[in-house]
């Protein structure tokens, strides 16, 4: 019986140990499942049902608050911010009302920068205008969603290879 | 040769004898056997406690340390989870299991059986439904926040099959931009 004791105090210690060390990641990864989520959730809704723009504005709005609080409060790091809300800034162009074609330049120069650098897609469709330009466009903000996707699923393991590398070129830090 | 034995051989024997008893007596005494068994008595339990401690010590250390590698094995090579498993997930599964202790009379036999598992939710198939019903809720919402929006918990596979596959971005931007033009 005292044996039992011993053993399920054990388990029960390394187990506390080992979830308080998974906490911080899972934490980081959980919140940057929830944004992709919620674009892609909003998008899907979209395309089911309809939409206007002032549903695709307060969407976006939504996604872009709670993404800075989770910048904010450490649950998404820079890498994610960044690219995240790039993909927010490129639907928001995309859509956005531009009576007299003012912020033309803009808007087709940040597409093309967009194409090169997910795709690696020159803006030819995107130039032809019409449903094949935001073919071209859509597919790059799929391409980018799922790219961090894929981030964040190997996260921890980019970072426990980084910090391995580190050390290799530099030896284990001393105390 | 058969002379017969005097008194005196008898004295000279028994001065031999005595003489060995003093001398086994002066080496016993002088050697302080007393301390050196205690000393022996003492070593021996020593060696015992600590064998006893060792053998008591050593299956738990052993079940830990199994236990220990098994989850740092769990740990390092299991996939990314898209989402995590709420403890809610099994509590409704196994409560809806039949009990051990149920007679077996109780227990619904026959066509019966096979009609009640499922629509009772009595059987095991009851549970699997169950709990496959409970994973779809919680695959439908989950809170960013307390006071956040709450959105689906979507794996690689599901988001690509609705980026890739549905193109919802693409129809639901060719939705907004004409109407954006209509206006």
């Amino acid at each position: 019986m005292k044996r039992f004791g011993v053993w399920l105090l054990g388990v029960c210690i390394l187990a506390l140990n080992m979830s308080a060390v998974e906490g911080g990641a899972a934490a980081m990864k959980k919140a940057g499942y929830t944004l992709l989520d919620m674009y892609v959730k909003s998008f899907q809704e979209m395309a089911a049902r309809g939409t206007s723009s002032g549903e695709l504005e307060t969407n976006l709005q939504a996604m872009a608050t709670e993404a800075k609080k989770a910048k904010e409060a450490g649950e998404i790091n820079l890498v994610f911010y960044s690219r995240y809300a790039r993909i927010l800034a490129m639907t928001k162009l995309l859509v956005q009302p531009d009576q007299g074609n003012i912020l033309m330049p803009v808007i087709d120069r940040e597409v093309t920068d967009f194409l090169l650098d997910i795709t690696g897609e020159e803006p030819i469709a995107y130039k032809a205008g019409g449903p094949p330009a935001i073919g071209q466009v859509a597919n790059a903000l799929a391409e980018e969603l799922i790219n961090l996707q894929i981030y964040l699923d190997t996260l921890e393991k980019r970072e426990a290879m980084r910090k391995k590398l580190d050390e290799g070129m530099t030896g284990p830090p001393k105390k | 040769m058969n002379k017969k034995m005097d008194d005196r051989d008898f004295d000279e024997i028994g001065r031999l004898i005595q003489y060995d008893v003093d001398k086994a007596l002066r080496v016993f005494r002088s050697g302080d056997f007393g301390k050196r068994l205690r000393a022996r008595i003492a070593a021996d339990g020593r060696a015992v406690k600590a064998k006893s401690f060792l053998r008591r010590i050593a299956v738990p250390s052993a079940t830990l340390l199994a236990v220990s590698a098994a989850l740092f094995l769990l740990n390092v090579h299991r996939s990314p989870a898209p989402w995590p498993v709420h403890p809610r997930f099994f509590e409704a599964g196994l409560s809806q299991l039949p009990s051990f202790s149920r007679s077996a009379a109780e227990s619904p036999s026959g066509p019966a059986r096979k009609v009640g598992m499922s629509e009772a939710g009595g059987g095991f198939q009851g549970a699997l439904a169950s709990a496959e019903r409970r994973k779809k809720e919680e695959e439908r919402e989950t809170p960013l926040r307390a006071e956040g929006l709450r959105v689906p918990v979507l794996s690689l596979k599901k988001k690509m099959e609705i980026l890739y596959r549905d193109k919802v971005i693409e129809r639901a931007l060719v939705i907004l931009i004409g109407k954006s033009k209509e206006a």
